[in-house]
């Protein structure tokens, strides 16, 4: 089992020119293409480690530049076939940057890639929330249906915001926890309930991301 | 008009930017490195966005069909924008146009009855791209076959490709489709290196967008996008009508309501007014209706104005709100704000986004042509003819897209706001046995149920080898584009057979049947252009004189002797001229007659309505106003 959860990243030369690939799965020098490479996580398709711990920045700048090589308006005077293949890439690296940038989607991103979430080990974990946690989720959803009053709005809306903010602390710290599990005394428990903490964690922020979006669906302009 | 490249003999490539809009179209492109706009003789950068057709069903389009609009009220057709990709119940002020709108032969999208026969939106729209292609192509002696077109950010997938059909039914090969918020910070962007966080506030004649972006080393990230497809700078001139009509009685009240003509004119006062406070603290608006013996004086002044205006103002902030709330950002975060579209030069207006941001919006570009200026730049991007290191765009999809479930729901598969182009795939099955077709319903919008939706079409996939019920594995592929528009593929995945699938959009076109309607073809590029241009023009020249004789026989009344025989001398002049084979002969012959018949629309306007905005004859506020034709003045 392995102990440390961060991977790094590897390099990728293009097996047709040998040029050095800012995307695993098409050459922007000479636009040979490896769509069998689809299947590589997000991390890998990225060039980032697999970690929670991934600063904004980070992401922006490889979005950046991955943009300035990739996207189908560079390759808009190259022939079709090439253009085609620019506009493919630059969805695989859309949809690898959604797997990663929003904290919850890549902390299940994370999660997707262990054993124990494979095998089901965690599924019952994710079922598992705190106690009269969806009570009252249940009564908040009700509120939000039945109109409040400005002011209670901008309340939950407050308190939707530093819950979330709560949340994602503790995915911080199981993820950083998990990275030196090898120091607990049992690191097997240890992996095991930081894991489960996780998937719990994951599953309490989509409750409240529902009320977020419940809340911002009221004031959606026309 | 721009100095032409007189080069004979040799045919400019023109890779434009067109903004095709509600109310005017422009096109821009780049010339010598810098975006311009293509301005006509008198320094005015517009098509105005008006179809004329006559009973021989001849069309004209821009300001010919304007001038033409009081002896052809039901063939004038504005604002065909708002029915881009629309349905009939999408239409909720049908009674108020003075032309019919109908529900077409083609799937659920209106079309407008014009003389017996049907024009969908799209031809409409390609008529005006036509004739912004016509004008551009003289100007500089060239061809346009390669165009970048906006659309507001708001647009759906509908909208949008009805707007990509009518660039292809009029010849031009489509670059992209863009939103004009991200065209307008690209104008900016480029213009004054500006990087940061952009928010650009489009306040235009029918509708509000607001778009949040962030520029880096040349790449344009969409943030987020929203908007109010209901409120525009129309909004602000029904405020301004409702001040007019307030001091009047009701009975009188009701005169006025009860007439489209009188109200049109009030509006057209309204509006004069509008643009004079943006400059002036107070203007005086009169008006009279003889014939209902009611007379209007008032002073408006700025504080009247803007107190009127409040809550339209108070509506634009709230979305600003809101976008800066999904994006998690503070007011303070936005680095740039930039102003688009002509409402935005309202100084109060200015004045809220000033306090909101804590600094000026920029308005350095004229808000009206910010947005073909972008538009330009980007055509040339795309063309090569800019540096590669040139700005790259990425949007977003401004709408969620799903899929209707069983019982009427809606599962999402992308999310508004995602980046694009982006892919999502859907597993779907059969419920019955030996079932061999499936039917996807493809809705975009935020509501939950799918009735509430947008229907986008229907895919029917066909070609599912016969099996126990949910066992095929029919694998569907929803790919958005780099111009936001919807491609749907599928596959079912035990046989490994490809299932085809049948396209059904809900308010839109084929691509056959665009291809039947493709009336310029772009063919010509072999051919002697000079010739084309000329042969082109003759045929203008002749539908002017058509009409011009048919005014002068029909609607004496409207022509003052002393003008006949000016106008009369025009048409003997264009005659003559297209014997000739000369195109700026013909040219300015026809600029002559236009120029004589155009007087006799706003003497005679003059006359009817004894408006004065703010010392402004009637001619100014006509020209200041492009928005409103005078088909809307009736006799009082």
């Amino acid at each position: 089992m392995s102990t440390s959860y961060a991977i790094t990243a590897e390099e990728h030369r293009c097996d047709e020119c040998g040029a050095g690939m800012a995307f695993p799965l098409f050459c922007d020098s000479c636009g040979a293409d490896y769509p069998e490479r689809s299947r590589m996580s997000a991390f890998g398709l990225l060039g980032l480690a697999r970690t929670f711990a991934i600063a904004d920045v980070e992401l922006d700048r490889r979005e950046l530049r991955l943009a300035q090589r990739l996207h189908p308006d560079r390759w808009a005077s190259r022939s079709s076939r090439l253009h085609r293949k620019a506009l493919l890439a630059q969805s695989a690296v859309n949809e690898a940057l959604e797997a990663v940038r929003d904290p919850f989607r890549r902390a299940e991103t994370l999660l997707a890639l262990t054993d124990e979430q494979r095998s089901g080990a965690l599924d019952e974990a994710g079922k598992r929330l705190p106690p009269g946690f969806l009570m009252e989720q249940l009564e908040l959803q009700e509120a939000v249906q039945d109109g409040l009053d400005p002011d209670a709005r901008k309340a939950l809306k407050k308190q939707t915001r530093r819950e979330l903010k709560r949340l994602r602390t503790v995915l911080e710290e199981s993820f950083a926890s998990l990275d030196v599990a090898d120091a607990a005394l049992d690191p097997a428990v240890a992996r095991a309930s930081t894991l489960e903490t996780i998937a719990s964690t994951v599953s309490q922020s989509r409750y409240w991301r529902n009320i977020q979006t419940a809340l911002r669906g009221e004031s959606i302009p026309e | 008009m721009q100095i032409p490249l007189k080069v004979k003999g040799q045919i400019t490539d023109i890779v434009a930017g067109i903004d095709l809009g509600t109310t005017n179209t422009l096109v821009a492109w780049v010339v010598d490195g810098d975006p311009k706009v293509l301005t006509d003789r008198h320094g005015r950068a517009i098509v105005p966005s008006v179809v004329g057709i006559d009973e021989e069903h001849h069309a004209v389009v821009g300001d010919d069909a304007k001038a033409r609009a009081l002896m052809n009220p039901s063939g004038t057709i504005t604002s065909v924008k708002r029915f881009m990709g629309r349905g009939i119940e999408d239409i909720d002020d049908m009674g108020r146009l003075p032309y019919r709108v109908v529900q077409s032969g083609m799937g659920k999208q209106v079309a407008v009855r014009v003389h017996g026969k049907e024009y969908l939106p799209q031809e409409l729209s390609a008529m005006i791209l036509g004739e912004a292609k016509k004008r551009i192509e003289r100007a500089y002696n060239g061809r346009l076959k390669r165009a970048v077109i906006t659309v507001p950010a708001y647009f759906d997938d509908g909208q949008r490709q009805a707007t990509r059909d009518a660039g292809r039914m009029a010849g031009i090969d489509v670059l992209r489709i863009i939103n004009e918020p991200t065209a307008a910070a690209l104008a900016y962007g480029l213009d004054q290196g500006a990087s940061g966080t952009i928010l650009v506030y489009d306040l235009g004649g029918g509708t509000f967008d607001v778009s949040l972006l962030k520029v880096t080393e040349g790449v344009f990230k969409v943030i987020g996008t929203t908007g109010n497809t209901r409120l525009g700078g129309d909004d602000f001139d029904y405020a301004v009508v409702e001040l007019l009509l307030s001091g009047l009685s009701a009975e009188d009240r009701a005169k006025v309501d009860g007439d489209s003509g009188r109200l049109a004119a009030v509006k057209i006062a309204a509006e004069g007014a509008k643009i004079a406070l943006s400059d002036n603290d107070s203007t005086d608006v009169a008006l009279s209706f003889q014939g209902a013996g009611i007379a209007i004086e008032r002073t408006i002044t700025r504080a009247d104005f803007d107190a009127a205006v409040k809550p339209l103002i108070d509506k634009t902030m709230d979305a600003i709100e809101f976008i800066l709330d999904e994006a998690d950002l503070d007011p303070e975060d936005v680095g740039e704000v930039v102003c688009v579209g002509g409402s935005s030069r309202i100084p109060a207006v200015r004045a809220r986004l000033e306090a909101e941001f804590g600094k000026p919006p920029h308005t350095e570009i004229d808000p009206d042509q910010v947005v073909a200026l972008g538009a330009a730049v980007q055509a040339a991007v795309l063309a090569g003819e800019r540096d590669a290191e040139g700005a790259v765009v990425l949007d977003v999809t401004p709408l969620s897209l799903g899929i209707e479930t069983y019982g009427g729901g809606a599962t999402k598969l992308l999310w508004r706001n995602t980046p694009i182009p982006v892919r999502a795939t859907e597993g779907f099955s059969t419920q019955i046995d030996d079932q061999t077709a499936v039917e996807i319903h493809v809705v975009q919008g935020e509501r939950e149920m799918a009735k509430d939706l947008r229907s986008l079409g229907r895919f029917r996939l066909r070609g599912i080898p016969p099996m126990a019920a949910g066992m095929p594995r029919v694998l569907v592929e929803f790919f958005i584009d780099a111009d936001g528009m919807l491609k749907v593929t599928a596959k079912e995945m035990t046989s490994s057979v490809e299932s085809s699938i049948e396209v059904k959009p809900t308010y839109g076109l084929t691509d056959e049947q665009v291809e039947d309607m493709i009336f310029d073809s772009i063919e010509h590029a072999e051919e002697d252009v000079q010739a084309h241009l000329l042969a082109d023009l003759k045929a203008e020249g002749e539908s002017v004189l058509r009409y011009t004789a048919r005014a002068l026989s029909e609607r004496p009344d409207l022509i003052p002797p002393p003008l006949e025989g000016q106008i009369r001398a025009a048409i003997a002049g264009l005659e003559a001229a297209l014997k000739s084979d000369d195109k700026e002969t013909v040219e300015a012959a026809m600029e002559v007659l236009n120029e004589s018949t155009a007087t006799v629309a706003s003497a005679m306007m003059n006359e009817v309505l004894s408006v004065t905005v703010a010392g402004k004859s009637m001619d100014e506020v006509m020209g200041s106003a492009p928005r409103t034709s005078a088909r809307d003045i009736q006799l009082g």
